[in-house]
């Protein structure tokens, strides 16, 4: 127990700095895709180090602001979305393997807040209850705008949903288990005389652009960004202000995160990296160099981080390419093309599978 | 399909911007360039080149002997359509110009910075060339500038 | 020549009629032609040396000066032929030669002939390539007055003024050709008491008053016709001020100066230089607020102080500043109220015999009319207008003035009362001629005029009684028939 809690308050500072991160990285990207520089002004000792220091400006910022609740709206909702909002998000980075399980004195030893065998089932059904976040959010403000915001995420999240799990379902033919440890696992394999490695990618290429798309509209961000539309549409955090609009703000990054290491877990053979064995590197040219198996996990868990940052880099590269989503477009997209695709995919796949066997 | 592609032809668009800025940002970050590759101007640190004709604050401009241009003839206050110029005129009792301003008070607050003002200036006396864009204050009275602060550049 | 023989010209082709012996400019003038001229000035003898003002006359081979021309029955008169126009051009081209252009510093720009002309005429380059002849600039004539040789253009109207209205001969014209200046005669200053006037007469920016010299542009100033309070001959004057919002923010001065107003019944072209330079009071230590004991306090603290007096007897003395509306309002206030009336009003002066009178009130006549006398009463409370001094002694004292005097402290209240310029209203002068003056300025402060004082009065009694000025006037005026038929 006391393990699982360092666990716990490790793996989410982690999860909690490397959001502050994807922050600076989308002012950053955003900047220079738009031939500016981006925030580089936020000095600590006289450093600045081209905005390093940002997100933590930006945090403090968002903890001194006022807090200031609006005399007509529903408390307990209002004061529980935000909350809701970023627990719903956060808890599934904690399902996640960042490193290959750790035997210490005949002990297994998962580093993952939650080392559980139904590891997917536990994220999906997580990732469905954050909408009530947004729900109680829009609900709660007692504002009409706000309230269609709020409906306008459900209709969105709901219908993505549908595509996102049975984009899966692919993945799961191929890699039969719940155990995200075990998918990883599975992924660990090479043909093509040892060289290419089977990582979802390469065996469900369909399946995974189908749950990046999908994903990035339970993100509601920039292409389906209809819930928000902050400078337009006006969304569900229409009437927060301060650290709580912060916790919809970081929420919002978390969810990118949980996104980028979904991905990385199912379709980037997770937080291995190529040739990496249970004892180390195993080269189809042949070479092979053995390690300690902590050094295995710190290489794993550095690697999972590579492969994350390369996900994310690319989620914002979308989010700052593409123009809005109109409602009907966006249902149009989701139900009429994501579904069906990810069905056809699910029996093909699935048609194949029963072939080989 | 088409839309499909014209999508990734989209990433790749911004994805050269990307790489491109972030290269050349980066060589000139560490000194091994010049070219910033973006648009951005620092402000404080780095300026914009103003142009000439570009109307900011007013000067008051001096004669040779050190005496303001101004004759305090009150053109650039009748001109001005926001009725910022005050000027109090005097007798100057030496010199052959018998009248100079006592007081010339321009309330940058209410400026519309038209330049009438020095178009009508019979005597060149006043411009806008000082080119400081900078008129932040933090009381409005502030901005009503007088000939002290009108004639430094 | 009044009552002359009526005869009929032709100018521009218009008929005229016109009597006999006028002068064509005048003539012309009247019908509402406007002939150029810088010499000629209807209140002086015609000088016909400044060549502006010729016109062509049928009959005639060359031009002729319209100010020196006598009208004659049947002449046919062009005003403004191209050939006139030519000649006009030359005349200022002329002139020009010597004028310098400082019209930036100089006083009369905006409301200078010379300036105009140019505009109707000329707009010319200059082309005479020698230097400007220089002479004395800023010359002290005396009492307000400035010369600048350099902008004269010799008209001779000062002289003229000096010789033809007051007499006094001071200036006379030195020197000859381009080098001829106006100059004083030895050991002379002009101290007469129409100084100012030569200022006005100017045509350019000769003569400049020192009183006024480089205040105020003079197209920023606001006209209203008024009439000089100064003495009873009542001389129509127009009021010139400048209300500027960021101006009144850095000064206080909000009257300027004082010109004199046509009116060939009362007071010709001029004024005199105590109506002209007296206009000092309207602006500087005014009494801005009710006091008490010389203590500021509220108007509603001077109406409760007003009803502690009820009971007592009281005389109010009324002043010979007070227009024929508040003097009958206030005549009929007091017989409500039954206190009695009497009449104060500045100690008579000097009298000369072009303008000034004795009486050095507007609107002594006025009280007459109304039967209001000039005495003394002994009662225990004193309502005194305008003049401090008339107050008797040890007595509840409450005063209704305009400016502030020294020993304040011993009025029980003084309330601030609007002066002429800023309000309207009538005086009847020493002829028994009733004129309007018109409101130039809001009140300072809190001050009020006398009519609503009165009407403040008549609600701290209790008493309906509505200030109306318009109904007082033409109750006035039934008194003045009464008086004039009488």
């Amino acid at each position: 127990m006391v393990w699982v809690i360092i666990k716990a308050v490790v793996i989410f500072t982690w999860a909690l700095i490397t959001v502050l991160y994807i922050t600076l990285l989308e002012r950053k990207e955003s900047a220079l895709i738009q031939d500016r520089i981006g925030a580089n002004r936020a000095e600590v000792l006289g450093l600045r180090l081209n905005g390093l220091f940002q997100p933590f400006a930006d945090a403090l910022k968002m903890f001194f602001k006022e807090d200031y609740i609006p005399p007509f709206v529903d408390r307990p909702f209002y004061l529980a979305a935000p909350i809701l909002s970023l627990v719903f998000a956060l808890v599934p980075i904690g399902a996640i393997p960042l490193a290959d399980k750790l035997s210490i004195d005949g002990r297994e030893f998962s580093i993952s807040v939650i080392g559980s065998n139904v590891g997917l089932v536990l994220i999906l059904s997580l990732l469905s209850l954050g909408i009530y976040g947004v729900v109680l959010g829009g609900y709660g403000s007692r504002n009409k705008y706000g309230l269609v915001g709020g409906m306008r995420a459900t209709a969105q999240v709901i219908s993505y949903e549908v595509a996102l799990g049975l984009s899966l379902v692919g993945v799961l033919l191929v890699y039969p288990s719940l155990n995200l440890n075990e998918i990883v696992y599975m992924q660990n394999r090479y043909v093509l005389g040892g060289w290419v490695p089977l990582w979802g990618i390469i065996l469900q290429p369909l399946a995974a652009i189908l749950f990046l798309i999908a994903g990035m509209a339970e993100n509601k961000r920039v292409p389906f960004d209809l819930p928000e539309g902050e400078s337009e549409i006006i969304g569900y955090f229409l009437e927060y202000s301060g650290m709580k609009f912060g916790m919809f703000f970081v929420a919002d990054f978390v969810e990118v995160l949980l996104l980028a290491a979904l991905f990385t877990t199912f379709f980037l053979g997770g937080y291995n990296p190529p040739y990496l064995f249970q004892d180390g590197f195993h080269f189809p040219w042949g070479g092979a160099l053995l390690l300690s198996p902590v050094w295995i996990r710190v290489i794993q868990f550095i690697t999972f981080n590579i492969k994350l940052w390369i996900v994310v880099w690319f989620l914002l590269l979308v989010r700052w390419t593409y123009p809005r989503y109109r409602f009907d477009q966006l249902m149009d997209l989701g139900w009429k093309n994501l579904i069906p695709l990810s069905i056809l995919n699910i029996i093909i796949t699935a048609g194949i599978m029963a072939v080989i066997k | 399909m088409k839309l499909f592609w014209e999508a990734i032809k989209g990433l790749g668009i911004t994805a050269r911007h990307l790489i491109v800025n972030l290269w050349k940002f980066s060589l000139y970050y560490v000194g091994l360039s010049r070219d910033k590759g973006v648009v951005t101007v620092e402000y404080p640190e780095e300026r914009r080149e103003t142009f000439p004709r570009v109307r900011l604050r007013h000067r008051l401009l001096r004669r040779e002997d050190g005496r303001l241009r101004c004759v305090a003839c009150f053109m650039c206050a009748t001109a001005c359509p926001a009725e910022c110029i005050y000027i109090e005129a005097e007798e100057d009792p030496d010199h052959p110009l018998e009248k100079r301003p006592r007081q010339f008070l321009i309330d940058l607050g209410k400026c519309a910075y038209c330049g009438f003002c020095v178009e009508a200036c019979p005597e060149d006396a006043i411009r806008m060339d000082v080119h400081i864009p900078e008129l932040a204050e933090y009381e409005r009275d502030n901005l009503i500038y007088d000939i002290e602060k009108l004639t430094k550049k | 020549m009044p009552g002359g023989k009526r005869i009929k010209i032709i100018i521009d082709g218009r008929e005229v009629e016109t009597e006999a012996g006028t002068l064509l400019i005048k003539a012309a003038e009247d019908a509402g032609i406007y002939i150029p001229r810088f010499c000629y000035h209807e209140g002086l003898r015609p000088d016909g040396n400044c060549r502006m003002c010729l016109v062509e006359i049928e009959g005639l081979r060359k031009p002729v000066p319209s100010c020196m021309t006598p009208v004659k029955e049947g002449m046919i008169v062009r005003t403004n032929t191209p050939a006139l126009q030519e000649h006009r051009k030359k005349v200022l081209e002329f002139i020009l030669t010597s004028h310098p252009m400082d019209c930036p510093i100089c006083d009369q720009a905006g409301e200078c002939v010379l300036q105009d002309y140019y505009f109707d005429y000329d707009l010319e380059d200059r082309r005479y390539l020698e230097d400007r002849e220089r002479k004395p600039k800023r010359v002290y004539w005396g009492k307000n007055l400035i010369y600048d040789a350099e902008r004269c253009i010799l008209c001779r109207r000062c002289v003229r003024f000096l010789d033809n209205v007051t007499g006094t001969r001071e200036l006379g014209v030195f020197e000859r050709g381009i080098h001829s200046y106006i100059g004083l005669f030895d050991g002379k200053k002009i101290e007469n008491d129409y100084s100012g006037n030569l200022v006005d007469i100017c045509p350019v920016g000769a003569i400049t008053d020192l009183d006024f010299r480089f205040k105020m542009r003079v197209w920023f100033l606001d006209r209203t016709p008024s009439i000089c309070p100064f003495c009873a001959r009542g001389c129509n004057i127009e009021i010139h001020t400048n209300t500027d919002r960021l101006r009144n923010r850095f000064s206080s001065q909000r009257v300027f100066r004082i010109k004199p107003r046509k009116n060939q019944d009362v007071n010709g072209w001029w004024i005199c230089d105590e109506g002209r330079y007296s206009y000092k009071f309207i602006d500087e230590g005014r009494i801005l607020h009710p006091m008490s004991n010389g203590r500021k306090i509220t108007w509603e603290a001077a109406g409760k102080k007003l009803r502690e007096i009820i009971g007592n007897e009281i005389r109010v003395y009324l002043s010979a500043w007070m227009s024929n509306e508040e003097l009958i309002y206030w005549k009929r206030l007091a017989d409500l109220l039954q206190w009695k009336v009497s009449l104060v009003k500045r100690p008579d002066g000097d009298e000369d015999k072009l303008l000034r009178v004795k009486d050095k009130n507007p609107n002594t006549t006025g009280a007459k009319i109304l039967g209001i006398k000039e005495e003394r009463g002994n009662e225990e409370v004193s309502v005194v207008f305008h003049f401090p001094e008339f107050a008797p002694e040890q007595r509840i004292k409450i005063g209704i003035f305009t400016n502030e005097f020294p020993d304040m402290e011993g009025w029980e209240l003084i309330l601030p009362a609007a002066v002429f310029a800023e309000k309207e209203g009538h005086w009847t002068n020493f002829q028994g001629k009733i004129q309007k003056f018109q409101k130039a300025l809001e009140p300072l402060g809190e001050a009020m005029d006398e009519g609503r004082i009165g009407e403040f009065f008549a609600g701290a009694f209790g008493i309906e009684l509505p200030w109306d000025r318009q109904e007082m006037e033409r109750e006035f005026l039934k008194e003045y028939k009464k008086w004039s038929g009488s």
